[in-house]
């Protein structure tokens, strides 16, 4: 089984990263946001990462009408067989609708599990994931294709029917339209609102959080909560969970 | 517009319906689902003694004083054996006239359906449900109705309800949430993670970390109203958490088909007072009267008001 590696637009891996995902020849770009709706591309910054020459996968957010209208005008512009990685089940129902030729791919805030940073994992080790009648749906949808950041010993994609990506470096924690960051320019009525303006702050900083009970690195960036893992024990993941991608994406997006 | 308002106890169902409310929602957690489970994995988004009715026969007497009841599932991530017990519990449910049941997984809907299942879904906030096309698609799956995330805007509400094909419900009092709930993967068992006290350490640039510590308060400040004001009741007992009084005649006008009040693991007396404060602003909005000087005025706290960080809809 072949296993490819997939990269943002942008990024490179340096240090151990690079000698951790050298098994992997890069075949995918990455570009897109899966949290946050204000750093949906342009359809310039899109053109920009399809010209590095390997195909595209792009990432998208919870939307509303608004951005969901965005989002479709992109659409229209990406290469037949790009891919979409969707977040919200209104966009997979708008990629059937009118943008078949894209590849819908499930986002890893729709692979629904626990991936609490305190305390222990949970047992036994659950997702909708090993549900047959959600597998089944999804490939009734077109959806062959998930992104995983919590990689399950339980789970073994092939067995399920399913072609799964291994996101590196982060599991998402936990994201929403509120950011903590975002306002900071804002005065005090008008900050942390849902959809409010912000000043990109995300693209400049970001924050370290601890606390007593965590049993993982944790950071905040933009609106989204992720835990940060190093690549210790990646090959073995990738091999016991049957991925067929691996993709590093240092910023996650911000 | 109805007021739908959460239980945990029968006598609780029998409180409630006289105060006012019009429908009612709550999770059941027979006992045997811990002792095959365990208790980090929770049948739905309260804990099973802190928030759940602890048994079908109580489930029954709920059901019994006849107003509309709805049943919670609404976690996520759930193994086949454990979706095999929901699928047994709802069904056991509905025959007791359960007239929904409140899922948040897609998978555990399908799950429901191939079960043989059909009660109407009513899909939790956890959806995340933020356009028409997500509406449309989980008509699609059979729900009748969709519980909007606390964090759409008003002009949103609007937007969705002019072409949903679903019935709309949205909070209108208590517990908020800095995070969307459905992009939320981490367990109240362990207490709320957003109400953490981290340690942060931001790396701003160096001009711009002058507001840092001010903004940071504010942060706090928004946290500290998310959970109720420091779980805290007004003067005149209500409960001080997030509010959409001041909004309720705008939902009523969208077509908004219920207002919900959160707090399924609060105390009788609180639901109560909720019960009491949203009915009171309800009936004054189907009448055609303003209602918000009688929300701010009841309320008793223009200093927290003023804030807007208790409001649901800012």
């Amino acid at each position: 089984m072949t296993v490819e590696g997939g990269l943002r637009w942008g990024s490179r891996a340096e240090g151990v990263w690079a000698e951790a995902l050298q098994p992997w020849p890069l075949r995918r770009t990455y570009v897109g946001n899966e949290f946050c709706a204000r750093r949906i591309p342009s359809a310039k910054e899109l053109r920009a990462a399809a010209e590095a020459g390997l195909p595209l996968t792009f990432l998208t957010p919870l939307v509303t009408d608004p951005d969901l209208e965005r989002l479709s005008g992109l659409f229209v512009g990406l290469p037949t067989g790009s891919e979409v990685v969707f977040q919200d089940w209104g966009v997979l129902r708008r990629l059937r609708s009118r943008h078949p030729h894209l590849e819908p791919v499930m986002g890893r805030t729709l692979v629904r599990m626990l991936r609490d940073p305190r305390g222990p994992r949970p047992t036994p080790l659950a997702s909708d994931l090993a549900l047959s009648a959600f597998r089944d749906f999804l490939l009734a949808q077109g959806v062959r294709r998930v992104e995983v950041d919590a990689p399950r010993p339980d789970l073994h994609f092939p067995d399920l029917g399913l072609e799964a990506h291994l996101l590196v470096p982060y599991t998402f924690v936990a994201s929403g339209r509120s950011c903590m960051i975002g306002s900071l320019s804002l005065p005090a009525p008008q900050k942390f609102r849902p959809g409010g303006p912000c000043g990109l702050e995300c693209r400049r900083s970001s924050a370290e959080l601890s606390a007593p009970g965590l049993r993982t690195r944790l950071v905040h960036r933009g609106n989204t909560a992720l835990a940060v893992h190093g690549p210790e024990g990646l090959a073995e993941q990738v091999a016991r969970g049957g991925f067929r991608r691996v993709v590093y994406d240092p910023e996650a997006g911000f | 517009m109805r007021l739908l308002a959460p239980v945990r106890t029968p006598l609780e169902a029998e409180m409630l319906l006289h105060h006012g409310a019009d429908e009612l929602y709550c999770g059941v957690t027979p006992p045997d689902w811990v002792s095959k489970f365990g208790g980090l994995q929770w049948l739905n988004r309260r804990s099973p003694a802190g928030g759940n009715l602890q048994s079908l026969e109580e489930l029954a007497r709920v059901v019994e004083r006849g107003a509309p009841v709805y049943l919670a599932l609404n976690s996520v991530g759930f193994t086949a054996e454990q979706a095999d017990y929901l699928a047994g519990l709802a069904g056991e449910a509905v025959a007791l006239g359960v007239r929904a049941l409140i899922v948040a997984d897609v998978g555990l809907m399908l799950h429901l359906r191939k079960a043989g299942v059909q009660a109407p879904f009513h899909v939790s906030t956890l959806g995340s449900a933020f356009n028409r096309e997500a509406l449309a698609f989980y008509a699609d799956l059979g729900a009748t109705r969709v519980v909007l995330p606390r964090q759409v805007t008003l002009d949103e509400v609007e937007a969705l309800a002019a072409v949903s094909p679903v019935e709309l419900e949205a909070f209108v009092l208590n517990d908020g949430c800095f995070y969307d709930e459905g992009s939320c993967s981490t367990t109240h068992s362990l207490g709320a993670f957003c109400l953490v006290p981290w340690e942060e350490e931001w790396d701003l640039p160096p001009d711009e970390r002058a507001g840092l510590a001010e903004h940071l308060a504010d942060y706090r400040r928004l946290l500290w109203s998310n959970d109720n004001c420091g779980s805290r009741p007004s003067p005149g007992g209500i409960p001080l958490g997030p509010c959409a009084m001041c909004a309720l005649d705008r939902l009523h006008r969208a077509g908004v088909a219920s207002a919900k009040i959160a707090g399924r693991e609060g105390g009788g007396l609180r639901k109560i007072a909720s019960v009491q404060f949203v009915r009171a602003c309800l009936d004054r909005v189907l009448r055609g009267e303003d209602v918000r000087e009688f929300a701010r005025a009841t309320r008793g706290v223009p200093e927290i008001c003023d804030t807007g960080y208790t409001c649901y809809f800012r």
